[in-house]
């Protein structure tokens, strides 16, 4: 399954996994593991999720009350505690998507033209 | 902000659980076998616990949590050590209690704002005199100086009032009872801001002489005896012999400066009383007026009022304003201040000592401290821990207090009723807040520095060592405990002049014989007794038959007796060398003939009054021996004569001094005063009836019968000859005597046992430090035993430390108090602020006492084994 090197994976910055949280739930409800796999997949496992660090991160969230959450059943029939994005946490995504665009684009311009290795 | 967390630590783990059942699903569909997948799950997921910790701490108030733990550990520590607890928290019970106590009379006497809407705008009109230095507010006015304010006065609403109360009679349903009249001119509850309950309160034309006889009740009388009557209004009751018109009720939170059952019109006049300085004056700059343009005005009108005094050129004299507070609270404020600063003293003495307490157990403490640290505690954890103990023990120590000041309280109470007003006292809001305060201020007092102290251990020296204190740390108990003696000393020393002055009063010769002796007063401010005749009739009617009652010596009447309030007056002597028109102040007393033989007041020279000394006969005097050595240093005074008010009196005799209490003078508390007696049957009609509004004549029986029965026979003649007639109270003469001393008694015993509590303190100080120091030095001591020391040799090394700082303290203390006795100057008699005999005794005490507490910790070396110590090596 680990379809790339330890090496390159490269872990969350902080702040981001908030952000990347909050995105995933836009599609809809889903509970802790699958945000995490959801992360992974969609990043091409390039982003790794610390599973540690994701919990605490939910819990977060929903204390500022941009994510709710209820206890539902998987797919696969196993209990779990499903998030689903709330109206605040829609403007904070939206908020926090542009100021990130921004800073990946400053970023960018800084460090200039990519140099390819040989 | 510190929203309650809805989430439990359950409900968070079970998600975790969840997630792990997930993440391992998801590795067996991707081909791991049961087993790998759950370990690694497990392995991405990493330490639950940590996961777990995160959550809880996040979701609280951490500090709060850290704080109950804190707490919780200090009262397993307290429990621990339950005799360390026991003495901390009796300490600071008992000051804390003592203080608040105090603190609540203070508040109620001198600092809580009187009853009054704007309370701060009251004002009472008085003179300030200078003279040498010597400074005066003088409250009294002349009915002269309260018309020139009434008339002038534009800037001020003010009003005329007597101070105090007077007894008199009042009878209702043919019942009659002594009860307490306040007079007030018309605009007196005006000014005050409070306007009656029902009715109204006295008009210009009632409030004059001759007006219509009214009265306003007030609203616990109104209850007592009308019960509540909502018709009371118009109404007329005896009062004073005479029908009076219900007016008015006062409102039930009003009070005036004196416990009135209710008022009168003043009725000031420019004869009679108004003559001298009688009156008080209220006043209230009027709407938009600020106290400074009304206090220049009343010094312009005063130059009028002073410049008719002829005061002698030295004299500095100016009318002006003073709060009505600080006029009302003159005589109580200095001796409840000194009380004040004694229980302030007493609890920084118990705070250094719970500070020396926290500090001794802390330097036992080092190895658990140091063990803490070494195994990752802070040292801000340590300095908490340390504060949160002595917090918790001073709240113990708090609520415990409460229960102290509230029986200090009673005791108070009880101690001043009648005797010295301490106003309406009581437990209630304020005094928590207060105590409350005073518990954190005490924590943070004796706590903050065994809390620095303890967190600086060092943490080798502690784990390796056998625990041996810092120098640092006895360098610093030290100098507590000297200091502890040194406050122990001042107060010991105020409490020691406050005693001689009350042991100098006591032992005062009181100038006729007290035993056997019973006084009963009555009031003669009544219109069935306006005149001389019909005062004597009285006089003469009852002491005869009271004359004529089995085991009865002697009966006489008098308007004052030995140790109560005199009346004063001027007399002018007319003839011989010392003829002058200068007028001689001095107290005056209308007696009946048998006066001096019931007291036995010994005659000295001349005659006493005889049954013939009548209203036809001449008129004549007696004075006292103090009256003879002030006024009479030329010639003799036998067979001269006083001019006194409209007669010319002779003196026709000369008794020994009784001590008496004047309102002129610098007599003390009692004292002997100069005195003229007068013949009952010689007085005049006006003076009766003037002498009679402010004093309550009395009966004075000498028998030899058990006082309860002779109190019922008394009360059984009173009744036949006017059974409207109500004894005020019958009192013996020592009875009288603790009256007047009343105010010195309550601050010599405060002050006493303040000082006591102080001196305790500070002993237990001295031997808890010298006891620890002695456990500490076992080892030292017991080598040098070993090395050929003597037991007596070591025992004066180890007492001798405590003696020298115990001198130390006396010395300072003794200083401080040199130097600061003289705020007590006033409040002395027959002792002097620095009495070499007080200074002396206290410090020579304090240095035996504390050579004992020294001592008795060193001679526990005699049980010491130098075999024992060595081995232990």
């Amino acid at each position: 399954m680990v379809t790339r090197e330890e090496k390159d994976r490269i872990a969350l910055l902080q702040g981001t996994l908030d952000l990347l949280i909050l995105r995933t739930l836009l599609f809809g409800p889903q509970h802790g593991q699958g945000i995490a796999r959801a992360i992974q997949e969609q990043s091409d496992d390039v982003l790794l999720v610390d599973h540690g660090a994701l919990y605490p991160a939910l819990q977060r969230l929903e204390t500022k009350e941009w994510i709710s959450a209820k206890w539902g059943t998987s797919s696969n029939n196993r209990k779990a505690r499903f998030y689903s994005l709330t109206k605040g946490g829609r403007k904070q995504l939206a908020h926090e998507t542009s100021r990130w665009r921004k800073l990946a684009a400053a970023i960018g311009r800084v460090l200039g033209p990519e140099i390819i290795e040989g | 902000m510190f929203r309650r967390r809805q989430r439990t630590d359950t409900d968070f783990s079970e998600e975790l659980r969840a997630h792990l059942e997930l993440e391992a699903d998801r590795l067996r569909e991707q081909g791991f076998s049961d087993e790998d997948a759950r370990a690694m799950a497990h392995c991405n997921l990493g330490n639950i616990m940590n996961i777990e910790e995160r959550f809880y701490e996040a979701g609280r108030w951490m500090w709060l949590d850290q704080l109950l733990q804190d707490i919780r550990y200090a009262l397993r520590m307290l429990r621990r050590s339950p005799s360390f607890s026991a003495i901390v928290i009796l300490t600071l019970a008992l000051c804390i209690g003592a203080n608040t106590a105090i603190f609540s009379v203070i508040d109620a006497t001198l600092l809580r704002p009187l009853p009054y809407p704007e309370p701060g705008r009251l004002a009472e009109i008085v003179i300030h005199f200078r003279y040498h230095g010597e400074e005066a507010d003088q409250r009294y006015q002349t009915n002269a100086t309260w018309e020139l304010v009434r008339d002038h006065a534009t800037d001020l609403d003010s009003a005329a009032y007597s101070s105090g109360t007077a007894g008199v009679n009042f009878a209702a349903d043919g019942r009659a009872q002594y009860i307490q009249q306040q007079r007030v001119a018309a605009g007196f509850f005006r000014v005050l801001g409070v306007p009656p309950m029902l009715g109204r309160e006295f008009t210009r034309d009632e409030d004059r002489p001759g007006g219509p006889a009214v009265v306003v009740l007030s609203h616990h009388f109104w209850r007592r005896v009308f019960h509540e009557d909502p018709a009371i209004v118009g109404r007329k009751v005896i009062l004073r012999g005479e029908p009076f018109t219900v007016v008015g009720v006062m409102p039930e939170y009003f009070r005036s400066d004196a416990p009135a059952d209710l008022w009168t019109p003043l009725r000031p006049s420019n004869t009679g009383e108004g003559v001298s300085a009688n009156y008080d004056i209220i006043a209230r700059p009027k709407r938009g007026v600020t106290w400074a343009q009304a206090d220049s005005q009343i010094e312009a009108i005063g130059a009028r009022a002073i410049e008719q005094m002829h005061i002698s050129k030295d004299v500095f004299a100016r009318m002006r304003l003073e709060t009505l507070q600080r006029i009302e609270t003159q005589n109580t404020r200095l001796p409840l201040l000194i009380v004040w600063a004694a229980v302030g003293l007493v609890l920084l003495i118990g705070c250094a000592n719970v500070t020396s307490l926290l500090l001794a157990k802390g330097s036992t403490r080092a190895r658990e401290i140091a063990t803490r640290l070494a195994i990752g505690g802070g040292r801000h954890a340590v300095t908490r821990q340390f504060l949160v103990e002595s917090l918790v023990l001073a709240v113990i120590g708090g609520v415990a207090g409460l229960a102290v000041a509230y029986a200090d309280l009673r005791v108070l109470q009880a101690m001043a009723a009648n005797t010295f007003p301490i106003g309406d006292v009581r437990l209630d809001a304020r005094m928590l807040a207060a105590t409350g305060c005073l518990a954190i201020a005490c924590s943070l007092l004796a706590g903050i520095f065994p809390a620095v102290e303890a967190s600086g251990v060092d943490i080798r020296a502690a784990l390796t060592a056998r625990g041996v204190a810092s120098t640092r740390k006895r360098w610093t108990r030290r100098l507590l405990v000297s200091g502890e003696v040194a406050v122990a000393v001042v107060l010991l020393v105020a409490a020691g002049l406050f005693v001689r002055t009350l042991a100098h009063l006591y032992q005062l010769r009181p100038g006729f014989d007290p035993t056997n002796v019973i006084a009963a007063s009555f009031s003669l401010q009544d219109a069935r007794y306006d005149t001389a005749q019909k005062v004597n009739q009285l006089l003469d009617s009852s002491l005869a038959r009271m004359q004529a009652l089995p085991g009865v010596d002697s009966a006489a009447a008098g308007l004052s007796l030995p140790y109560q309030l005199d009346a004063d007056d001027f007399v002018r002597r007319v003839d011989g060398h010392e003829a002058s028109d200068q007028q001689i102040i001095t107290d005056v007393n209308y007696v009946t003939p048998d006066y001096f033989r019931t007291l036995r007041i010994p005659l000295v020279r001349g005659r006493d009054f005889r049954p013939s000394d009548g209203p036809k006969s001449a008129s004549v005097a007696i004075v006292n021996s103090a009256f003879v050595r002030r006024y009479f240093s030329k010639q003799e005074s036998l067979g001269s004569h006083l001019a006194w008010r409209d007669s010319k009196v002779e003196i026709v005799g000369i008794v020994d001094d009784v001590q008496e209490t004047a309102q002129w003078g610098d007599f003390g508390p009692i004292g002997t005063v100069p005195m003229v007696y007068i013949p009952a049957a010689q007085t005049a009609d006006d003076y009766f009836k003037l002498i009679h509004t402010w004093l309550s004549p009395n009966w004075i029986v000498r028998s030899n019968v058990r006082s309860e029965t002779i109190t019922r026979t008394i009360q059984q003649v009173a009744s036949t000859v006017d059974p409207l007639l109500p004894i005020a109270n019958f009192r013996t003469m020592n009875e009288l005597r603790s009256l007047s001393l009343g105010q010195q008694r309550f601050q010599a015993t405060v002050l006493a046992t303040l000082s006591g509590l102080a001196l305790l303190l500070a002993v237990v100080g001295l031997y808890g430090l010298m006891s620890q120091s002695v456990v500490e030095r076992t080892r030292e001591l017991g080598i040098r035993l070993a090395l050929g020391s003597s037991v007596l040799r070591a025992i004066r090394d180890a007492a001798l430390p405590g003696l020298t700082l115990a001198l130390a303290g006396v010395a300072v203390g003794c200083a401080i108090a040199a130097l600061s006795v003289r705020v007590l100057q006033h409040l002395l008699w027959g002792v002097t602020a620095t009495d070499p005999l007080t200074f002396t005794s206290v410090a020579l005490g304090l240095v035996l006492v504390a050579g004992c507490a020294s001592l008795i910790p060193a001679l526990r070396i005699t049980r010491l084994n130098p075999a024992d110590t060595l081995r232990d090596e």
